[in-house]
């Protein structure tokens, strides 16, 4: 699979990235700075699927709300199809925006609540000029995520979590985006309807020739979906390599760990499935 | 309208609240044209009758006819406080949507600026100004509001400093809409529970500041003369002209507690806990 | 503790001086000058120019303003009432009196009423006790402190004759024995008092009904309850306590609601406190006087807001100064 990938265009190169957070104490002065992100490097290619696993509290959200223009690196650059987003200037980052979108873990606050389905979606369609009427491509949209059209008229509080999820997806989609950061895209608690999610987001992968940045803690889940993964701690990446590479011969402790600890719950919910 | 009407019913103090009011607006709009009496045709042979038939609400000492006097005041005393609330919510929108978006210094500025005149001891200042002689209605407007748009200002800028990091917002960011579209059609409309609340219960504070000024003979002055003024000319002989402040009060309180009911009924249906549908 | 007392009170200088500044400007540029207010239209123009040179009002304004700052500062002088020649602190001196007797009187006053009422209506929620009292003090709570006190006034001291209508004692007050003095007082500050305390009596009532009920319904009450905790016990001491903390916060606010109240409610009663002296001050364009009162009034505001901070910070030591300011 991976054969025919390594001639393709690097699309979102991160180098050296450093985040640092300052915790502002008035009395007494003492401000303590928190390296949430010790210098990173990774790239993702045109049409692959990068997951970066660790446990809650090691940065790997930082690095995610980095690329999405809104928490800024204190040192590092991360450049977007050859562009350093963090370069572009207000105005250049409003426009590259639309080709990299979030399906952020709390979907059902991603939603605006005062807002119903088609008006969340046609918010987005706006972004791009569009042939088709916008009640015709939100249809469309709907479909592509597995979602009936009348689902449309509903405001996100009447909705189930799995629906919220599957329009933040469609709004994604919208903006014809060439890269998609999905922050903890299946939950641990619901296999059943997180394998039909994992066939979900593989297929629009293959039709809407996608790129994906996971960001996940659970390892098991993570191998169903992406191509290279990156094990990070404290702020930095331990170990990263290909999926299958990584995940049978783990030379870090720390993901022999995570695959421990992914295995168990594995188990526990195959066992059931 | 069938809408209005079915969202007045979600609440029965919204509902007694706007029943209220709309009887008052009815009252003082309408009821000028249906009145043979005119609110300032002085008829000295009439003075200080009681109320009867021909004058339900009495004559005062002018022999005007109060029932016409108070549709007038209750043009005079609405418009005033409407007018000065609108001016008011559009002062403290512009200036908290500035503090929160803007942030830093210009921020710190204008929260101190709130700060300093949330100090003031509103009705003394208020009385101040408009007793040293700006008592016109438009200046009465215009000071009312100066020194009632703080805490909207405050409490629009809290709410959007929460909203804004809302990931919602986020998404609506990453979309790569405009900084204007994001915060008047994804941020506003989730601010406008809070702004309507409060501007609606500012109303009725407005009404209660503007009407004792006027009692006190600084605020509205003659001919025109809002329920407070009209108040005054039956202050001196509560019982011998008892029609005059009784009615005038009661004008002012329903006007008060029917602001107040809608307010809380407001309240009420926007607080997330009211499970009720939209 | 020290440290916070002493921030608090350095951020409420800008208010005052701000508010000084403010009321200075007001007052002078304000139409209608003294010197030509009291005079036939048809005297001179120097005479005009000889009264306002009498009370200083011939010069620059910014002159006139850093001349009364600084007669104010340095020799605690307020200058001397354009009417009777007077020093202004000296007519604010014994107008104090009669404003702090009010105040305070209608503050415990509405405090008792307030709690008492408010537990009472709580506690039987939802029950006719409790929507009668309910309503009653919604009527309160809406009703305009004037309106109140020309009702009060009509009914019992005019038609009744039960009570005083106007001043703070009677003409033969000196002639009674302590005692006598004061019943007079207190026969005298009775209407003053509930007009002016009846309406924050319902302020409180909302805060304490809604705090006590839903503290009630709360886990740790049950859990007191569970412990065989005595109702009344549990009433005072865990429920009342809890929700008096929305009502000293509000103590900032109150202030000002009760100096703005006892202005209406002097000028009804006729009691010669500060709001009456200000408000003739207004009417009569006694500059001295109108800074004095005032200047006094921001006093009143800020230390009133800052002795909120101060029991706000002892009561709950979880609210710090800065949350309470960011909130």
């Amino acid at each position: 699979m991976q054969a025919g990938t390594t001639a393709a265009k690097t699309l979102l190169e991160v180098q050296d990235l450093r985040i640092v957070y300052k915790q502002k104490t008035t009395f007494p002065a003492a401000d303590q700075t928190v390296y949430a992100v010790n210098g990173v490097s990774f790239s993702i290619r045109q049409g692959e699927s990068f997951a970066i696993v660790g446990r809650s509290g090691c940065g790997k959200t930082s690095i995610a709300m980095s690329a999405l223009g809104f928490v800024k690196p204190s040192a590092g650059a991360i450049s977007f199809m050859g562009k350093n987003i963090w370069q572009l200037g207000r105005k250049n980052l409003r426009r590259l925006r639309p080709l990299i979108q979030p399906v952020f873990q709390d979907y059902g606050n991603s939603l605006n609540p005062r807002m119903t389905v088609n008006k969340i979606i046609i918010e987005a369609l706006r972004a791009q000029p569009n042939d088709q009427t916008h009640t015709d491509a939100v249809k469309q949209l709907l479909d592509s995520v597995g979602l009936d059209s009348e689902i449309r008229l509903r405001f996100p509080h009447q909705l189930s979590g799995g629906q919220k999820q599957r329009i933040n997806i469609a709004r994604a989609l919208a903006l014809n985006p060439k890269l998609l950061i999905l922050d903890e895209p299946v939950s641990s608690q619901d296999l059943s309807a997180g394998v039909q999610l994992i066939e979900l987001l593989n297929r629009l992968k293959q039709t809407y020739e996608l790129s994906y940045l996971l960001i996940s803690h659970n390892l098991s889940i993570v191998r169903l979906l992406s191509d290279r993964i990156a094990i990070m701690k404290n702020g930095v990446f331990t170990e990263q390599g290909p999926a299958e590479t990584l995940l049978q011969h783990p030379s870090d402790n720390h993901t022999k760990e995570l695959i421990d600890a992914s295995n168990l719950t594995n188990l526990s919910k195959t066992g059931q499935v | 309208m069938k809408r209005i009407v079915n969202f007045i019913c979600l609440d029965k103090s919204l509902y007694a609240g706007s029943i209220l009011i709309g009887i008052i607006i009815l009252f003082s709009l309408i009821g000028p044209f249906l009145s043979p009496y005119n609110y300032r045709s002085q008829n000295l042979s009439e003075a200080l009758q009681s109320p009867s038939i021909s004058h339900p609400l009495g004559t005062d000492y002018y022999g005007r006819d109060v029932l016409a006097r108070m549709m007038h005041g209750g043009q005079i005393t609405l418009g005033i406080a409407l007018l000065a609330t609108t001016i008011a919510v559009l002062i403290g929108m512009t200036i908290g949507l500035i503090s929160a978006f803007v942030g830093g210094w210009l921020d710190r500025i204008l929260m101190r600026l709130v700060d300093i005149m949330l100090g003031f001891p509103k009705l003394f200042v208020i009385l101040l100004v408009i007793g040293m002689g700006y008592s016109s209605i438009g200046l009465i407007i215009l000071f009312l509001a100066i020194f009632s748009w703080m805490e909207i200002a405050r409490i629009i800028r809290s709410e959007v400093l929460v909203i804004k990091e809302q990931l919602y917002i986020k998404s609506a960011e990453a979309i790569g809409l405009r900084r204007r579209r994001i915060i008047f059609i994804h941020i506003l409309p989730n601010v406008m529970g809070t702004i309507i609340v409060s501007s609606v219960l500012l109303i009725s504070t407005l009404i209660l500041i503007e009407s004792s000024i006027s009692f006190l003979g600084l605020g509205v002055q003659p001919p025109n003369a809002s329920w407070g003024t009209i108040l005054t000319e039956g202050r001196f002989d509560p019982i011998g002209t008892w029609w005059i402040s009784v009615f005038s009060g009661i004008f002012i309180i329903a006007a008060i507690i029917g602001f107040n009911l809608i307010g809380d009924g407001l309240r009420n249906i926007l607080d997330p806990k009211f499970t009720g549908n939209s | 503790m020290i440290s916070i007392i002493l921030k608090r009170a350095l951020d409420s200088v800008p208010t005052i001086i701000i508010g000084i500044t403010l009321t200075f400007l007001i007052v002078h540029l304000a139409p209608g000058d003294p010197g030509i207010r009291f005079l036939d239209p048809s005297q001179s123009t120097e005479i005009q120019q000889i009264i306002q040179k009498r009370f200083g009002l011939n010069e620059p304004l910014h002159i006139q303003y850093w001349n009364w700052v600084k007669r104010v500062l340095f020799h605690f002088d307020f200058g001397n009432s354009f009417y009777n020649g007077k020093p202004s602190s000296e007519a604010l001196r014994s107008a104090l009196l009669p404003t702090i007797l009010l105040a305070g009187c209608a503050l415990v006053f509405a405090l008792i009423t307030g709690i008492l009422l408010g537990i009472l209506a709580a506690t039987r929620s939802n029950t006719f006790t409790d929507r009668t009292i309910t309503i009653i003090m919604m009527l309160f709570f809406s009703t305009p402190a004037f309106w109140l006190g020309i009702m009060f006034l009509g009914v019992f001291s005019i038609q009744l004759g039960w009570l005083p209508s106007s001043h703070l004692t009677s003409l033969y007050h000196d002639q009674l024995n302590t005692i006598g003095r004061f019943t007079d007082y207190i026969q005298h500050l009775f209407l003053p008092v509930l007009t002016l305390g009846l309406p924050l009596a319902a302020t409180f009532f909302r805060y304490i009904r809604s705090g006590v009920i839903e503290a009630l319904r709360s886990d740790y009450i049950l859990g007191a309850r569970a412990r065989g905790i005595s109702h009344n016990k549990i009433l005072f001491r865990y429920c009342l306590k809890n929700s008096l903390l929305p009502i000293i916060s509000l103590l900032g606010v109150i202030i000002p609601a009760l100096l703005s109240g006892a202005v209406i409610v002097e000028v009804i009663f006729s009691l010669p406190g500060m709001g009456r002296t200000m408000v003739s001050a207004v009417f009569g364009r006694d500059y001295p006087i109108i800074l004095a009162a005032s200047t006094l009034a921001f006093f009143a505001v800020v230390a009133g807001n800052l002795i909120a901070d101060i029991t706000y910070s002892i009561i709950d030591p979880r609210i710090r100064y800065q949350t309470r300011k960011n909130s």
